[in-house]
């Protein structure tokens, strides 16, 4: 289901173009809330520029709350990159990185090898990829 | 902002918190296209929009784990997506439909 979701957005918004898409990621959004936000809200209202604008304000001082974006406490595990992979057996991996390699990829969750900049969420090895 | 924006995204991908966020700088209201008794869980967190897809709201979720539920077709013009790692996405779905709530956790370790 994972896979199918992802291949049909792609299709839909990205080959189709039926709607223009703006992706973020959960991880960088928990990491720098303040950039994630402010992309966001330049696709969103449509301006290439949003410094010094009122929205861009606001999204500072709301990102400055701790509780910024908190409905509920986020649990400790939820801070941890890559905390739950110890819950899948040697053959899960296998099979999810098999049927999600390309997004792996594509949404930057495939560790990079020498001569690339670090990725902080390259939690997937694929050994084809020193080649 | 006449039109609306769908926001998709995989299950327990940081969805609400995202959603939340959207709240608090835009001072409007998310909705969802969710039908209104599984989303009293949101409701009760205090996303208001929950379920109403007209011109309350701006931001609309789609489910997108929704086996069997009648989700209210509404257009978009642009889309939003926020994605996390597979890895963690599923055991907090555990969590989530364990507890049927979206902080509690567990009182054992799940093996």
């Amino acid at each position: 289901m994972h896979k199918a979701f992802f291949d049909s957005m792609l299709n839909d918004l990205v080959v189709d173009k039926k709607n223009p898409l703006h992706v973020t990621r959960f991880e960088d959004l928990i990491a720098q809330p303040v950039t994630e936000l402010e992309q966001m809200f330049k696709f969103l209202l449509d301006i290439e520029d949003i410094e010094g604008t009122n929205v861009q304000r606001i999204i500072r001082k709301v990102t400055a709350n701790k509780d910024a974006g908190k409905v509920y406490e986020l649990k400790a595990s939820t801070k941890v990159a890559n905390s739950q992979a110890k819950r899948y057996t040697e053959a899960q991996l296998i099979k999810i990185k098999e049927d999600l390699k390309d997004m792996m990829h594509f949404f930057g969750y495939a560790n990079e090898f020498e001569g690339h900049e670090v990725n902080r969420t390259g939690f997937f090895e694929f050994p084809e990829d020193r080649d | 902002m006449g039109h609306k924006v769908a926001y998709d995204s995989f299950a327990r991908s940081g969805n609400t918190f995202l959603r939340k966020l959207f709240e608090q700088v835009t001072g409007i209201s998310t909705g969802s296209n969710f039908p209104m008794i599984p989303a009293t869980m949101q409701q009760m967190l205090g996303m208001r929009g929950e379920g109403y897809i007209d011109g309350r709201v701006w931001i609309i979720k789609s489910p997108v784990v929704s086996p069997g539920l009648p989700l209210e077709p509404y257009s978009s013009n642009k889309v939003i997506m926020c994605v996390r790692n597979p890895l963690d996405v599923f055991p907090s779905m555990m969590q989530l439909l364990g507890t049927m709530s979206h902080s509690a956790k567990f009182e054992f370790e799940v093996e």
